[in-house]
């Protein structure tokens, strides 16, 4: 494919914004998660995935139509409803990056470290999503295209070697109950991972092939949904045990007696993933502070060193991140999340019909 | 493009590099090359103390499954398994890697005492891969790992290899971590591992390493060991274990014997099936089906198939194996220890209002098992 010649450091093609969305979408959603939903709902996790991600991806309706439109930046309309989104899509994306960042820098630590040193780990890690970030959208997706044949190349080797011993049985009897309701709501932080493509805008020639998009996600779908219900019926009432889920069910770890545990395949292709996620959330809080104020190299810097300086300081460990991210605050993500898409959207679609009528 | 952002990228790409490097080498970061490699570990003590016996790979000679003194045991101990571990690195003098440990030995002293923090630790520490081998010693496992063997006198790989290759045979019922936890978590939840008892094989017999008269051993998996949420429960022997593979797995080998024309025969199990059925709020049916052959190869004398069980034999088999069944469902009712998972069919058919605390004393196990031959 080859570049427009307008091309801008948000200006994305549809195949890309596809392979964004599903490492926003997946990444942390195959870590820590599926272990929260079995605590809260039991065999039931699969179901409350399920919603949702149906949930998400009704929303990233209006999160596409905006990129289509130019990106929120360029959007037309009121400069109230404007600076108010961009306000809350910087706070947003800022807690996002903190809960997200303390996660991937606990896994990492201790899958990789013999001594899980997060300063170590923190300071390798910041300056690669900070630099990321600050070189704007079409480098996150062209990082995101390269990354992605790994990914697939760990998804496809897991499935044709897998040795499954999950059994249907632990994810039965399908009984839904207030708990699914409740996980769903107890977990709104880790979900509505789109907002940040907001600032994308999608290269005008290509506005109108949607079908990359539409199967990723498809992808997203039946990917999330799937693990979760692998993950279930390996583990079953275990699965509340297992921190991290997406190494586990990764075939590398069974291979081979002889070999011995392969974390390091899973984990770096991982790594990969929660680099374009991160930068993503980054880049989304340094897009809408550049709008104010600008100077992105600055405040991607900036951000950076407050992301890292939180992780390390504030977020004791990865226990009292989910404690805080799963109480009051979650709100603020179903804000900045669902809301805030919605309400550029409407806001855009009732000056555009205003103006056709006039 | 202008040249600057050029410039900026070749300050970067050799900074980044420098610092991925820089903190590579100062982080203790997992190589290959300062590990001690346990093939296989021991867990004995107390609640209040660990004891650690490993079994490693002498790094400088590598390590072959035959031994010849490639293999060392160390030991070590903690008040917690963190600690005994980093004591293990202490007395090794390199850190002690478990990616390559397939097999876990606990002594049964350790586990009355009280041992689920401990292997709840393994699994959520992920210390160890999930499809690490669990088996009970009696007494102390650590003993397990010194004694000497006449096939392969590394006692951590003839586990591995015996647990691996009677996986499906009747009487056998290795355990993996994961599978522990699948069934400790289940309604009712119980979970086993099989009992290595040491035999004495031969006394003073010569081993080809050493020249010298040794006394050697084998190691007998038949027995189980039965564990609830709250620590060690009992022990099963030999007929009841058998039960308990015959009613939880798919078996491919193990002999059934049984007499026919006064003689003693056997046959050998080539598939099994079974299917666990609600059938009242009380009541659980379970459907088993067995096929085997001969375990001398039959053959036609007369127009009549001789060697073959008769229906009488096949009688008898059920008959052994229903009862069999019925003795661990018994022994294991009368300790209200839900190890065949009775308890997630009934939750399974009706819900968690059926299933209450005392549903074992009151439930009926209907065994109804079918054989066939091949």
């Amino acid at each position: 494919m080859r570049a427009h010649k307008s091309m801008t450091s948000t200006d994305v093609y549809p195949s890309q914004v596809a392979v964004l969305a599903f490492m926003a979408s997946v990444t942390f959603k195959v870590l820590m998660l599926p272990r929260y939903f079995a605590g809260e709902c039991g065999r039931q996790a699969w179901f409350a995935m399920a919603i949702m991600i149906a949930l998400d991806i009704a929303v990233f309706a209006f999160v596409y139509k905006i990129a289509c439109a130019g990106g929120i930046r360029s959007l037309d309309i009121s400069l109230a409803v404007k600076n108010g989104a961009l306000v809350v899509i910087v706070a947003g994306s800022l807690l996002k990056a903190v809960l997200f960042c303390s996660e991937c820098i606990g896994y990492t630590a201790t899958t990789l470290f013999d001594e899980g040193l997060w300063r170590l780990v923190l300071a390798g890690f910041i300056p690669a999503i900070a630099y990321v970030a600050y070189k704007g959208f079409n480098v996150m997706a062209r990082v995101a295209q390269i990354a992605i044949w790994l990914v697939a190349a760990v998804i496809v080797l897991s499935i044709l070697l897998a040795d499954f011993q999950g059994e249907a049985d632990a994810v039965l009897p399908f009984m839904p109950s207030a708990r699914v309701a409740t996980s769903c709501d107890r977990y709104l932080f880790w979900f509505g991972d789109f907002t940040p493509l907001m600032f994308c805008s999608v290269t005008a020639d290509f506005r109108k092939k949607h079908v990359p998009v539409l199967i990723s996600l498809a992808f997203i779908f039946v990917f999330t949904v799937g693990f979760v219900l692998a993950f279930n019926s390996v583990y079953g009432g275990g699965s509340t045990l297992i921190s991290y889920a997406f190494g586990k069910l990764a075939i590398f770890n069974k291979l081979s007696r002889l070999l011995g545990a392969l974390d390091f395949p899973v984990v770096c292709v991982w790594l990969l993933m929660a680099t374009v996620k991160l930068s993503l959330l980054l880049g989304a809080a340094c897009e809408g502070l550049a709008h104010f104020v600008g100077h992105r190299g600055l405040i991607a810097a900036v951000l950076a060193v407050v992301v890292g300086v939180i992780c390390k300081f504030a977020v004791v460990n990865i226990a009292a991140a989910h404690a805080f991210f799963s109480g009051w605050i979650r709100y603020f993500a179903a804000l900045s999340e669902y809301v805030v898409p919605m309400t550029v959207w409407a806001a855009w679609e009732l000056r555009r019909r205003r103006r056709a009528e006039a | 493009m202008s040249k600057r952002p050029a410039s900026r990228k070749w300050i970067i790409i050799p900074l980044l590099f420098v610092l991925f490097v820089a903190f590579g080498n100062l982080s203790s970061g997992i190589n290959l090359l300062d590990r001690a490699i346990v093939v296989g570990l021991a867990i004995d003590g107390s609640a209040d103390e660990i004891e650690l016996s490993a079994q490693i790979v002498l790094p400088q000679n590598g390590g072959v499954s035959s031994g010849g003194g490639r293999f060392a045991v160390y030991e070590s101990k903690g008040a917690t398994l963190r600690e005994a571990i980093e004591a293990l690195s202490t007395t090794t003098g390199l850190r002690a890697s478990f990616a390559h440990t397939d097999v876990i030995m606990f002594g049964t002293d350790f586990l009355r005492s009280g041992s689920g923090d401990v292997l709840e630790y393994i699994f959520k520490s992920e210390l160890v891969r999930d499809t690490a081998l669990l088996v009970a010693a009696p007494g102390e496992a650590k003993r397990l790992l010194k004694i000497k063997l006449p096939v392969n006198e590394v006692v951590s790989y003839h586990l591995i290899e015996m647990l691996q290759s009677n996986r499906d045979e009747a009487g056998q019922n290795p355990m993996t971590l994961q599978r522990y936890f699948f069934n400790y978590f289940t309604v009712g939840g119980a979970g086993y591992m099989p009992l290595v008892n040491v035999v004495k094989e031969t006394e003073g017999s010569l081993t080809p390493d050493s020249g010298k008269a040794e006394d050697a051993y084998r190691l007998d998996l038949s027995k189980t060991v039965v564990m609830t949420r709250e620590g060690y429960l009992m022990r099963l022997d030999r007929e009841e274990s058998k039960g308990l593979s015959y009613a939880t797995k798919r078996l491919n080998s193990g002999a059934l014997p049984y007499e026919e024309d006064g003689e003693r025969k056997e046959a050998v199990i080539l598939d099994t099936r079974f299917d666990y059925r609600a059938v009242a709020e009380d009541e659980v049916q379970l459907d088993l089906t067995l096929i085997c052959r001969p375990a001398e190869k039959s053959h036609s004398q007369g127009g009549r198939q001789v060697g073959v069980p008769g229906e009488d034999a096949k009688a008898q088999i059920a008959g052994a194996v229903q009862s069999a069944v019925e003795q661990c469902f018994n022994v294991c009712r009368d300790e209200q220890c839900d190890v065949l998972g009775l308890g997630e069919v009934l939750y399974r058919k009706y819900g968690a209002d059926f299933v209450r605390n005392d549903y074992l004393s009151r439930l009926k196990l209907d065994v109804r098992v079918s054989v066939f031959t091949k």
